[in-house]
């Protein structure tokens, strides 16, 4: 079918989020990765190959939004399987540094003997560099992908990271590569990746889509959501009329201005993942409070607030309880909410599939929540 | 009538030794374990058997997963691998990976005093640890045993270096940026 579909994956408590784009026909984009803890397979690539999609062919670019290990992990494989994919990410400006930094990292993540983020990144630059196609580098109002034919005009455009923000990538990965110089002493500094996220601004025809990561405000408009507010050229006329909200609906990433002045909330619909791990529970009460109120529909990938201790041995329970009785497991809820417009009807709005754990947050909902 | 088991009469090594006649003691120990009939000793590998009792109390034991030694091993463990997520005054949080098997993570809080004084620096958010749990064998006794270790950052060697950096080399030449 020609669809315009904007599918988010969630997963609970931290394993991870990933939002799979089919651009109309055969055209798809795939936005970060994250796995199923026990079967370590790809979730995108899992629900890529359930809705049968020629995957070597019909995926076109995959974006790799920022380095948190639940937006990364199994990017390797899905970019593996999708031979005709571009790999976008944003980079540091001195490139080379760059890609000493991710050597020298990711031997230190194979020392660890579990994978994680720069190994990950590792893997992919070598599978682009065997198939000898280039890594788009992404910026601030750059376009990763562009398609007008078969009667769809097709635009998917970078509206982050900002110049400052590479800028301060590329100093940051000079001193963090200090700490591997043999002999070295120095502090490594770390800064949030969250600032360097992509947010990604997806049009087909006349519907827009904003996909926002976990990028968060700032107090200047040189960097985050006031940076593409002040700064950003290409932020298309149609208002937008999805909106993955960010950083799983966190008061860190809730700028009013957005919620304002890029959308049509006439039509708006609301993709949230949660992040509830027993210490941290987003999206809370309030935030959904104001997202229900700026919003036509508003959904999630699933809400469970539970974690109990696993079921082990019995006397390996007794040894837990005596030694650490506040060990819990954090839940994992697959859910995945399809938001679709068909293109061969004229002035569609969101249709909506909701699969797994996920469902529409409505005002009794929010009222039950402590 | 007293009701201490016939393991704890026989290996008392906490109340009665000390490591410093840990040799003296297996000797002894195995000595012991000679002079008790075989059937006697079969029976003793499944159960403890109290002495002085009228009847017979059977206590399970943990299931045995290996063996390194007869005198000490881990019985059953669970093992992880841990990052801090979060450090207050007296505790700290931590995301946990087990490594035994592909399942679902876990979270835990811990005291700062569970940690040797040797890790204490490297308590930071985002540090990865390992942690195991479980029954260790000490020459006969049955504890429970938690272990936490803080993982070191390895220096590189110069020749590390270089042999990485050969590789970064290579894939520098080779890969292109749009």
């Amino acid at each position: 079918m020609n669809l315009f579909r904007v599918s988010l994956i969630g997963t609970g408590g931290g394993y991870g989020e990933s939002v799979v784009v089919q651009l109309g026909l055969n055209n798809w984009i795939v936005v970060d990765s994250c796995i199923d803890p026990v079967t370590k397979e790809s979730l995108p690539l899992e629900y890529l190959k359930s809705l049968g999609v020629q995957i070597e062919t019909d995926v076109k670019l995959i974006v790799c939004s920022h380095w948190h290990n639940d937006h990364i992990l199994g990017i390797d494989k899905l970019l593996e399987e999708c031979k005709s994919a571009t790999f976008a990410f944003a980079v540091a400006s001195d490139k080379n540094k760059f890609l000493e930094f991710i050597g020298l990292d990711s031997r230190n993540d194979k020392l660890l003997s579990h994978t994680s983020s720069t190994d990950i990144m590792s893997k992919c630059l070598s599978i682009v560099n065997q198939r000898k196609i280039p890594v788009k580098t992404i910026l601030q109002d750059r376009v990763l992908y562009s398609r007008s034919d078969e009667g769809v005009d097709i635009r998917v455009t970078a509206l982050s990271p900002s110049d400052a923000v590479i800028s301060d990538f590329g100093t940051e990965i000079s001193e963090l590569m200090r700490s591997y110089v043999p002999c070295s002493n120095r502090k490594i500094i770390v800064r949030s990746p969250n600032e360097k996220c992509v947010v990604l601004q997806v049009s087909v025809n006349e519907y827009t889509a904003i996909l926002g990561g976990d990028l968060e405000t700032s107090t200047d408009n040189k960097r985050g959501w006031l940076c593409i507010l002040d700064n950003c050229n290409c932020i298309s006329k149609n208002k937008a009329s999805l909106y993955k909200i960010p950083h799983h609906g966190s008061e860190n990433a809730y700028e009013k201005r957005v919620w304002d002045e890029m959308f049509d909330h006439d039509l708006l619909v609301g993709q949230l993942s949660p992040f509830i791990n027993g210490k941290v529970c987003l999206p809370t009460k309030d935030m959904l409070d104001i997202f229900i109120k700026n919003v036509n529909h508003l959904y999630i990938t699933s809400f469970d607030i539970l974690n109990k201790p696993k079921k082990r041995d019995n006397s390996l329970q007794k040894a837990i309880r005596a030694f650490n009785p506040t060990l819990k497991e954090i839940p994992f809820r697959k859910g995945i909410i399809e938001n679709y417009i068909d293109l061969d009807i004229e002035k569609c709005t969101w249709k909506t599939n909701l699969h797994g754990k996920a469902f529409e947050i409505d005002n009794e909902f929010i009222s039950a929540m402590r | 009538m007293g009701d201490s088991t016939l393991q704890n009469n026989k290996y008392s090594f906490f109340d009665k030794y000390t490591n410093d006649i840990l040799p003296t003691l297996y000797e002894d120990l195995v000595l012991e374990e000679l002079q008790q009939p075989i059937k006697e000793r079969v029976s003793l590998l499944s159960t403890f058997e109290t002495r002085d009792c009228d009847r017979s109390e059977k206590i399970e034991l943990p299931l045995i997963k290996s063996s390194k030694s007869n005198l000490n091993y881990i019985c059953n463990s669970l093992n992880w691998i841990g990052t801090v997520a979060e450090i207050k005054d007296e505790t700290f949080t931590a995301v946990l990976i087990n490594t035994d098997e592909n399942t679902t993570h876990e979270i835990a809080e811990f005291e700062k005093k569970e940690i040797s004084n040797c890790d204490l620096h490297l308590l930071k958010v985002g540090a990865v640890f390992y942690w195991s749990i479980g029954y260790a064998n000490y020459y006969g006794q049955i504890m429970k045993q938690s272990f936490i270790r803080f993982k070191r950052s390895i220096n590189l060697s110069n020749n590390e270096f270089e042999s990485i950096m050969d590789e970064v080399d290579k894939l520098k030449e080779g890969i292109m940026w749009e």
